[in-house]
Formats: structure tokens, C-alpha cells, sequence
């Protein structure tokens, strides 16, 4: 029973770890116990042998054989891996390219339509540089847009009303002029829009804009734009259709 | 040495084909206005180029004979034309003898047609897909065109619009031709006008399509759309002014059909 207790500490004892008073009780035993000697001894031969035994080295012609494998590996994994033919990387980077330049015009894309949700929610708002500045725009039916929005305007915004004139007067787009009159029709209290309806009667080619605005005229009974009217009504070229609108607008004036 | 084929290849096509079509690459190009006052046929491809010809499709039985004339004139002329050129009032032709004059100012490619109308049996372009167009048929021209996906503004006076699978914005205006626009779906960006003075307008809307709809015309309208009914206020106008405005599918872009006295069709599609 001691004998085994003292046995667990051998290890311990010749690496000297142990405690002086337990080293010091092992000794003692030692002394007096012979078999636990022979244990020692045993173990120390052991370890003896363990420590003068030299690691045993590889063969060179193992390593040798071993890099070569290794190296066969390494190729084999990259061939599969990354493609050693040139045009297919010239590919991956056209590939790359083609990635960047979709992100980046995804995100013009992008801003450019907020930005024209900006314009459309400034245009709401009624913010008047942006009418004035959309009126003139390439597009017609952003011009359209502008006349359309124009409405919400009072009649106080003189430059409002002579930017519809103007469109109404100047528009090479039929569409535009027409949208122009109808929101003129807003401001035809005031003598300025009043004297452009019938200036755009006697110079618009138009038939629609024609038609429109002798509709538009009869509606606000402006008595002076009877004589263009009936001008207009004994014009050899004026379309059968124009006239019948003369006709049917005219009795409402006098 | 595949270059040089290539390039030979190239030449004689462009030698070849000098008669029948003319090309002019659109880069840069985002809005052309064209100006014919012709039978005008647009088509829409994935290409970016512009493809100019002749519209050989209506030359019937009946035009044969005078084409036949037409063109003993043309064998006759061509030795009193050797060594000269063809000129213009209009602008000077660089499209190799198809009477176009064909300029480009910044983003825009100007195309205006030299030759009066009667010189004309009707044209035919090929343009991309997504291209900003403003077309003016004149007079006497009339407008086909079928898949646009970009803006369009078209005009004639007596000739028909014809117009298939676009999207819009669409300004589209005529004295008497009929007015027939097909729209694949509704672009919401701006305003959609189709006006008229006295013929029908014949329009085709997606069943999803979201608007605000203004109709106008002392005509008849003939919808299988649910609109709002106009309420009466007082008396009617004398003249007669019928205005239905309506939302679609909750309210959209504006769209402004007017005709002042032709029939208006809404139809779903």
C-alpha cells in the first residue's frame, strides 16, 4: 500500500518536482524498501535508453521522392484551379471590367433618377426656377410637364405667365402649344393672356391649336377676338372642320 | 492577315449594299430628329447604328409601270449625270446619293430629308431600341414604328401614326390622320398627349397601367376601362367640350387624349 503511494511519485521524483518533504520521504523509503529500488532503477534505465536513443532520420531518397510527389500535386491542383491559358485571362478581366462598369453606371443610374424624382417633387412644391427651367427643356413632353405644373401658379407670377406665352407663341411642338393655352385659360383675367390667345388665333398654323383656341376665346367672351374669327371664316383655306367651329363658337360672342 | 479579309469583306459590303442602304454608327447619339415627308417606317433592333432604305414593300402591281419609266428615265439620266452632283436647297446629301442631309449637333443626329415628296415611295430606318425620337412627317408623310422604348415625338398632318410596343413618354399630334398607339406599358417619367383635330384615336393600354386620364372631344368615347363618369354641374357647354378625367389604378402619369371631333378607343389590353 506505501510501497504503490511512493511508486505514483517516482516519476516525479526524478524529475524533481516533488515537494522537499515528500522527495525527502521517498528517499527515505527507498532505503528501507529494496523492491522499490529495483523500480527506480528499472525506470531510470528505461529512461536512460529513451533519452540516448537518437531519432531515427528519413532516407534523403524519401524526401527526395516525397518533393517530387508533393510538386506533381501542387501542379495538378493549380492546373485545375487557375486556367494557365492566357486569352482566358484576358477574359476574366474583361469580365472583371464589365462587373465595375455595371456597378458604376448602375449607380448613375441611380442618381440620375433621384434626381429626377428631385426635379418631379421640386416641380410639386411648385418651386418656380424649376418650372421656368424645365419649360425650356429638349423633351416635349417634359415641356408638357412644366405647362401642366404651371397651374398651381397665381396670376401674380408674371414670369410664369410670359414663359406660357411664349411656349403657346414659340413651341415648334403642337402638343406643347396646346397644353400652353388650356393653362392660359387659367389666367385670363389678365389682359396680357387675354391679348396672346388672340395674337396665337391669327398666327398658329396649327388646326388644333386653332380649334382649342376659339373654343377657349368663346369661353372667356372676349369680344375683341370676334373679328379674327370672322376673318378666319371667310378664308378660302380654312379646313371645313375649323369653320364648323367658327360657326358653332361665334353666335356665343355677339 | 484575318484583319485585312475582315476589312476587304467590309468594303465590298459596304460597295454592295451603297445602292440599297445607307449606315451611319450612333455613337454618342441619344435623340434624332428626323424630318421626311414621306411614308416613314421605323423599326427598333439591338443595334447601334442607323440603317437608311428605300420602302420597296408597297411598290404594288399598280405603281409597276410608272417604276418601269421611272426608271428607263433614271437609265437615260445617268449619262448627263456622270461627273456631277446632286444639290439641294435643303442642305447638302452626304448619305451617298439617298438625299439626306444627316447632321450631328452634340447628342443629336439631325436627319432631314432633300427630296420633295413626290420623289419618295416611302422610307425605311432601322434604329436602336431605347433612342429619343422627334419625327415630323411634313405635310403629306405618314409614321409607322413598332418597339421604341424611348421617348417619342411624332408628328404629321394628313398621314396616320401608327405606333406598336412602346413604352413612352409618347407626344404624339396630327390635323386628320387617325392616331393608333399600342403600348407594351407605360413609361411614369412625363406626360403621355395624343391630340388630333378631327380624326379617331385608337389607343391600347396595359389592364395595369397607372395614370391620371384626361379624355377630350365632341366625339363619342368608347372605353372597357371603368372611368369616373364626369358629374354634371349646371348647364353643359355649348360647344359641346366633353372632358373625362379619370384615374387608373389609383392615379400615374398624366394622359391626355384629345381629339376635337373624332371617336376616342381605350382599350385594355
Amino acid at each position: 500500500m506505501d510501497c504503490k503511494k511512493i511508486q505514483e511519485q517516482f516519476t516525479r521524483h526524478l524529475e524533481s518536482s516533488l515537494s522537499e518533504g515528500a522527495s525527502s520521504d521517498v528517499e527515505k523509503h527507498l532505503k528501507s524498501c529494496s523492491d522499490c529500488q529495483k523500480e527506480l532503477d528499472e525506470m531510470k534505465a528505461f529512461l536512460l535508453v529513451l533519452e540516448s536513443q537518437e531519432m531515427e532520420k528519413p532516407s534523403s531518397n524519401l524526401r527526395m521522392n516525397f518533393a517530387r510527389n508533393l510538386a506533381v500535386e501542387i501542379e495538378e491542383k493549380e492546373l485545375k484551379t487557375i486556367p494557365l491559358n492566357p486569352k482566358q485571362n484576358w477574359k476574366l478581366y474583361l469580365r472583371v471590367a464589365a462587373t465595375v462598369l455595371l456597378i458604376v453606371s448602375a449607380f448613375l443610374l441611380g442618381k440620375q433618377q433621384a434626381n429626377i424624382t428631385r426635379i418631379a417633387k421640386n416641380i410639386q412644391k411648385g418651386d418656380k426656377k424649376e418650372v421656368l427651367d424645365l419649360l425650356k427643356n429638349n423633351s416635349a413632353s417634359k415641356r408638357i410637364l412644366a405647362v401642366y405644373s404651371a397651374e398651381k401658379f397665381t396670376k401674380k407670377d408674371t414670369k410664369i405667365i410670359q414663359a406660357l406665352i411664349n411656349r403657346l407663341f414659340f413651341d415648334k411642338n403642337t402638343n406643347v402649344r396646346l397644353a400652353a393655352a388650356e393653362t392660359l385659360l387659367k389666367f385670363s383675367s389678365e389682359r396680357m393672356v387675354r391679348d396672346a390667345l388672340i395674337k396665337s388665333l391669327e398666327t398658329d398654323k396649327s388646326t388644333a391649336v386653332q380649334i382649342e383656341l376659339i373654343q377657349i376665346l368663346s369661353k372667356i367672351q372676349e369680344k375683341r377676338a370676334l373679328k379674327p374669327m370672322e376673318e378666319m371664316l371667310k378664308k378660302e383655306e380654312t379646313p371645313q372642320y375649323v369653320k364648323q367651329q367658327l360657326q358653332l363658337n361665334l353666335p356665343s360672342l355677339l | 492577315m484575318k484583319k485585312i479579309y475582315l476589312l476587304i469583306l467590309f468594303v465590298s459590303t459596304i460597295v454592295t449594299a451603297q445602292k440599297k442602304e445607307f449606315k451611319y454608327a450612333l455613337t454618342g447619339v441619344k435623340k434624332i430628329v428626323l424630318e421626311s415627308s414621306t411614308q416613314i417606317i421605323l423599326k427598333a433592333a439591338n443595334i447601334s447604328a442607323l440603317t437608311l432604305s428605300e420602302n420597296n414593300d408597297h411598290h404594288s402591281e399598280h405603281f409597276f409601270q410608272k417604276d418601269q419609266d421611272h426608271h428607263e428615265h433614271d437609265e437615260g439620266r445617268k449619262d448627263k449625270r456622270k461627273g456631277l452632283t446632286a444639290i439641294y436647297p435643303g442642305g447638302r446629301d452626304n448619305t451617298s446619293g439617298f438625299g439626306f442631309s444627316i447632321i450631328k449637333e452634340g447628342t443629336v443626329l439631325y436627319v432631314i430629308d432633300l427630296k420633295p415628296n413626290f420623289k419618295r415611295h416611302g422610307i425605311k430606318l432601322i434604329l436602336p431600341k431605347s433612342i429619343n425620337l422627334v419625327i415630323n412627317a411634313g405635310r403629306l408623310g405618314s409614321i409607322e414604328m413598332e418597339g421604341f422604348t424611348g421617348e417619342v415625338e411624332a408628328s404629321t398632318n394628313i398621314g396616320k401614326i401608327e405606333m406598336k410596343n412602346v413604352t413612352g413618354p409618347i407626344t404624339a399630334n396630327t390635323s386628320v390622320g387617325k392616331i393608333d398607339i399600342d403600348f407594351d406599358k407605360v413609361s411614369q417619367t412625363s406626360p403621355i398627349t395624343i391630340s388630333s383635330s378631327v380624326s379617331e384615336i385608337d389607343v391600347t393600354l396595359p389592364t395595369n397601367t397607372k395614370a391620371n386620364l384626361e379624355i377630350r372631344t365632341q366625339g363619342t368615347v368608347y372605353t372597357n376601362f371603368d372611368l369616373e363618369m364626369p358629374k354634371k354641374k349646371g348647364l353643359q357647354n355649348v360647344s359641346g367640350r366633353k372632358n373625362i378625367v379619370s384615374k387608373l389604378n389609383n392615379g400615374g402619369v398624366k394622359i391626355f387624349i384629345k381629339s376635337s371631333m373624332g371617336n376616342i378607343y381605350l382599350r385594355k389590353k
